[in-house]
């Protein structure tokens, strides 16, 4: 394994003309003196909130907003009554900012992780939204496992007005800022689609069907 | 990957014939396009962003021994591993001995190219339950056949031939009434979930991988990767060397560019960034993460003319745009890469030997280029490939004859030119605007008529004229 390592390496210097490889810092500063622009992205009129919900919509994602963090039990109870859950059960994401609220007993909240392949619907804190593209950004750690974001056939994020940044680089800042990147980033916008089926989109494919950001702020 | 890539002319003529291939390829067509061109029109900055995609992949591959050491010590350091492949074999042998040891039974699969650029899933499937997650390439895993585009696999798919495959592998039943789309869809659902709860193993490719941070980057639509990646206990990536960039800044800026051109989307449903393994206070993802980087041929290419083809992010708007591809399909280029960058990788990886006809079908109109998200030159690519050709003599003898011949002439600008106005009488023999039949040119009068000469004088003398005119 490692005299495939080695080989890969020596002709990778081989087609490159060399016998070490640059350092990190030195193939840095190539980097700037090669990218001729400003950083090209996507510009909008808006402020960053009508702009993040106007893409999450885009996406077939739907959004409410409060006020105040105490207000979510009532915003998921209006979310969820029109809905059919056929009994399946509504979990909590083991989030200090969602186990510490005042759960209605009516709304059968659920907060054992160990039952998540059982619920219907996940309620989950987002870390960060992405004004850009309408998404939230979701990574791993243990107020926020993976798999929440995927198995319940609805998605429920709960995401501060003030976490909304412009831009996915923003997101990198803040995250690298605070340490390592954690296990996995997913970055969520809209429900689960597929179009593998003559090219007919369809939601809900393996992910949620639905997803709905609850605002705070 | 059975398929043979010789014979391409007589799967060519097949596609052409293929009833279903022509109505499912009609039904894709547009679609593809269509989303791109849209998503462009939003983004006014997407040109700049072209650039700037070329610029951060041309200086990758400058300086990929420098990332490679940096994405493993990060890799590393995660808590993962990465395993390096010369060609497919190690890459299927290194993939099967990391899922002996973890004495694996089923094996849930992401879609992959480089999986299926190496022949991974015969050597899986072989061993373990191997199943795969995307929606397209579950259909074309039933359907016993390798995909025919690199994103949407089952596109050569009709529904009522997926209807049949479901009534068949999930009801042991035939000539069922057609089913809708999100009836298929939703069976799928119930069906691969249970393989996703009950796999030991999770297997993806990756879009990215990010030196800086060690970090491997996935988009979907589905959400397949996710739980392919999260629910067993260990997941392998594998992806060609060539997948690499500096930081999480610059894969931001790739993706912006992958999106719009593969779907027309402003982002994908799912992007996805995977960073080493489960740490111990995590509640759920895998125990083990490894990540194989394959070789496989990408390392000749970066010493040689070809380097830019490794620019490549494997988003299909070349196919998608391609006169030629549109007409046949995927499965008559006769390997895992259709369209133009088929044309290029397939002789780069298999031998131009055994694939001299894919740079030959193609008719350099040059709409790939033109929508290539890090503007690769494809045609000019294929035409250094016909070149090779020529020069190693695989061209065959007729065809090098008529090929030396014509260049003979061409350097002779008097001689070509008194020729070329003795064709221009003898073909309006045959009449004004175009013929249905002219003699020695029976294969290209077979599948389209003959255009004759129009205007006064040959081309070189109306030129003349028209720039004549312009100067006065």
């Amino acid at each position: 394994m490692s005299e495939q390592r080695a080989e890969i390496l020596r002709r990778v210097q081989q087609a490159l003309g060399r016998q070490k490889a640059p350092s990190v810092d030195i193939a840095a500063a190539d980097l700037e003196t090669r990218l001729t622009d400003n950083l090209p992205r996507p510009e909008w009129n808006t402020d960053s909130l009508s702009r993040f919900c106007e893409r999450l919509e885009a996406a077939a994602g739907s959004h409410a907003r409060v006020s105040s963090i105490n207000e979510v039990p009532r915003a998921v109870g209006d979310y969820l009554e029109n809905l059919e859950t056929d009994g399946h059960k509504t979990g909590l994401s083991p989030h200090p900012r969602l186990t510490e609220l005042d759960w209605p007993e009516d709304l059968g909240i659920d907060r054992e992780f160990a039952n998540a392949r059982t619920w219907g619907t996940a309620i989950a804190v987002g870390y960060m939204g992405i004004a850009e593209t309408g998404s939230v950004v979701m990574p791993s750690g243990p107020t926020r496992p993976t798999t929440l974001n995927f198995l319940p056939d609805r998605h429920i994020v709960v995401l501060a007005i003030e976490d909304i940044v412009d831009y996915m680089e923003s997101v990198w800042d803040r995250l690298l800022a605070e340490g390592e990147m954690p296990r996995t980033v997913n970055v969520i916008t809209g429900p689960s689609r597929t179009a593998d089926v003559e090219q007919t989109l369809q939601l809900g494919a393996h992910g949620p069907r639905s997803l709905h950001v609850i605002l705070v702020g | 990957m059975a398929v043979a890539e010789a014979d391409f002319r007589a799967r060519a003529r097949k596609a052409l014939s293929d009833e279903d291939l022509q109505s499912a390829l009609a039904k894709a067509k547009g679609g593809f396009v269509d989303k791109r061109a849209n998503a462009i029109l939003d983004l006014p900055e997407f040109e700049a962003l072209r650039e700037r995609g070329r610029q951060i992949k041309d200086h990758t591959l400058a300086h990929l021994d420098t990332y490679l050491e940096q994405f493993e010590g990060n890799v590393t350091r995660q808590g993962g591993q990465v395993h390096y492949a010369l060609d497919a074999e190690s890459a299927r042998e290194t993939i099967l001995g990391i899922c002996r040891d973890a004495a694996a039974k089923q094996v849930i699969k992401a879609k992959t190219m480089a999986g299926e650029e190496v022949g991974l899933n015969e050597a899986l499937e072989a061993e373990f339950e191997t199943v795969e997650s995307d929606l397209g390439e579950y259909i074309i895993q039933l359907a016993k056949e390798p995909p025919s585009h690199i994103i949407a696999p089952a596109v050569h798919k009709t529904r009522a031939q997926i209807t049949e495959l479901f009534d068949h592998h999930h009801h042991q039943k035939s000539g069922g009434p057609l089913r809708e789309t999100p009836d298929l869809v939703d069976e799928a659902r119930g069906v691969l979930r249970e393989k996703f709860l009950g796999a030991d193993i999770g297997i993806s490719g990756a879009n990215f991988l990010v030196a800086e941070t060690g970090t491997i980057t996935l988009v979907t639509n589905e959400g397949n990767a996710d739980l392919s990646t999260s629910l067993p206990r260990v997941h392998i990536a594998i992806a060609g060397v060539e997948k690499l960039v500096p930081s999480m800044r610059e894969v931001s800026s790739m993706l912006r560019l992958l999106a719009r051109s593969a779907t027309g989307q402003q982002i994908t449903a799912y992007t996805t960034f995977i960073t080493g393994a489960r740490r111990p206070e995590d509640l759920d993802g895998p125990e083990e993460l490894h990540v194989v980087l394959i070789d496989n041929g990408r390392t000749r290419m970066l010493g040689d003319e070809f380097r830019e083809m490794l620019r490549c992010i494997r988003c299909g708007a070349c196919m998608n745009h391609c006169p030629v591809y549109s007409a046949i399909g995927g499965h008559a280029y006769g390997w895992v890469y259709p369209g133009p960058m088929g044309a290029v990788l397939t002789p780069m990886f298999r031998g131009l030997d055994s694939s001299q006809d894919l740079p030959n079908a193609c008719t350099l109109n040059g709409r790939c280029q033109s929508v290539c998200p890090v503007k690769i030159r494809l045609p000019y690519l294929i035409r250094r490939l016909r070149d090779q050709s020529f020069e190693q003599q695989i061209t065959g003898p007729f065809a090098r004859w008529a090929i030396r011949t014509w260049g003979w002439l061409a350097r002779r600008p008097a001689l070509y030119q008194q020729l070329t106005g003795l064709m221009r009488p003898a073909l309006r023999l045959f009449g004004r605007g175009s013929a249905r039949r002219v003699p020695l040119a029976g294969a290209w009068t077979a599948g389209r008529d003959f255009p004759l000469p129009s205007g006064k004088g040959t081309f070189q003398q109306q030129w003349r004229e028209k720039r004549g005119e312009k100067r006065t």
